[in-house]
């Protein structure tokens, strides 16, 4: 595998930080467009990482399962959890 | 029986790697709820930051999250000299990935000593008590990080992996790209919003 796409995404994730890091001055802090903004920056970067720095891009079936799997146990479980502390401890 | 009986089933993937997998998958549960009950916690309060306590610093910060995107690219690119045989290349970006991580753990405490010494501690409310929990709970991971990359480069250093062990160096990859991820998401939640 060639070097040079780990450092076309290292750039990217650099740029991204620093647009991230411009969001607040830009948009404003607090506001729904930066929210958005700072979610889907954040979200690509996710991304960038685990596709190309953990290889999820050129992996098979059974790492996609394992992926697939976690993501669906915690979008089962966490609601109710999310509920339960905003019950006991939220005002 | 036969010989063949307890032989394992040919695989695709190294067993290590899809255990690693299945690790960072219920880790990625741990890491969810804390970041729920954050979120949860934040949105039900009209006023977050208690009065005269400190905003998480965003300028020092911002730079620890470059410096870890800087060691995940360090962590490939040892994969890549490890794969190629580069037994050199294998220990200087593996001590450049462990250099990095110890870095962010450094500014990470001086960030921490700041805080409290400003009077926001992990019993300021629930603004100190998840900011803590968050950042502790993830910084925790960065220090199993660095231990297990010590590991790792001791054993490169005694040129114990080379290209048939390529896929250790991968494992650890995997879970050290997993810390980079996790931190990429904390950072936007806990210090940008």
């Amino acid at each position: 595998m060639s070097e040079t796409p780990y450092f076309k995404v290292f750039g990217a994730l650099a740029v991204l930080t620093a647009v991230e890091l411009a969001v607040p001055s830009v948009l404003g802090k607090g506001g729904k467009a930066s929210l958005a903004a700072l979610l889907a920056l954040a979200a690509a970067k996710a991304l960038l990482v685990a596709m190309y720095f953990m290889h999820l891009k050129v992996e098979g079936r059974t790492i996609y399962l394992v992926v697939i799997v976690t993501i669906l146990i915690v979008a089962v479980t966490l609601p109710p959890i999310a509920y339960d502390i905003g019950l006991v401890y939220g005002r | 029986m036969s010989s063949t009986a307890h032989s394992a089933p040919p695989s695709e993937y190294p067993v290590g790697k899809i255990g690693m997998w299945v690790f960072l998958g219920s880790d990625a549960m741990g890491f969810a709820t804390f970041v729920v009950a954050y979120v949860v916690l934040r949105m039900s309060q009209t006023q977050w930051i208690g009065q005269g306590l400190p905003p998480p610093p965003i300028g020092l910060t911002g730079f620890n999250t470059f410096l870890l995107i800087c060691s995940s690219l360090t962590m490939v690119l040892a994969l890549e000299a490890v794969q190629k045989g580069d037994q050199k290349g294998l220990v200087r970006w593996l001590g450049a990935t462990m250099a990095g991580g110890t870095v962010f753990l450094l500014i990470q405490a001086y960030e921490w000593s700041h805080l409290i010494s400003a009077g926001m501690t992990p019993w300021s409310g629930q603004y100190g008590a998840t900011f803590y929990a968050c950042t502790g709970y993830h910084g925790l991971h960065v220090l199993a990080g660095v231990i297990y990359i010590g590991c790792v480069l001791v054993g490169a250093l005694r040129g114990r992996i080379g290209t048939a062990e390529a896929s250790m160096v991968e494992i650890l990859g995997l879970y050290w790209h997993f810390v980079d991820l996790v931190w990429i998401l904390l950072f936007t939640i806990i210090y940008l919003l």
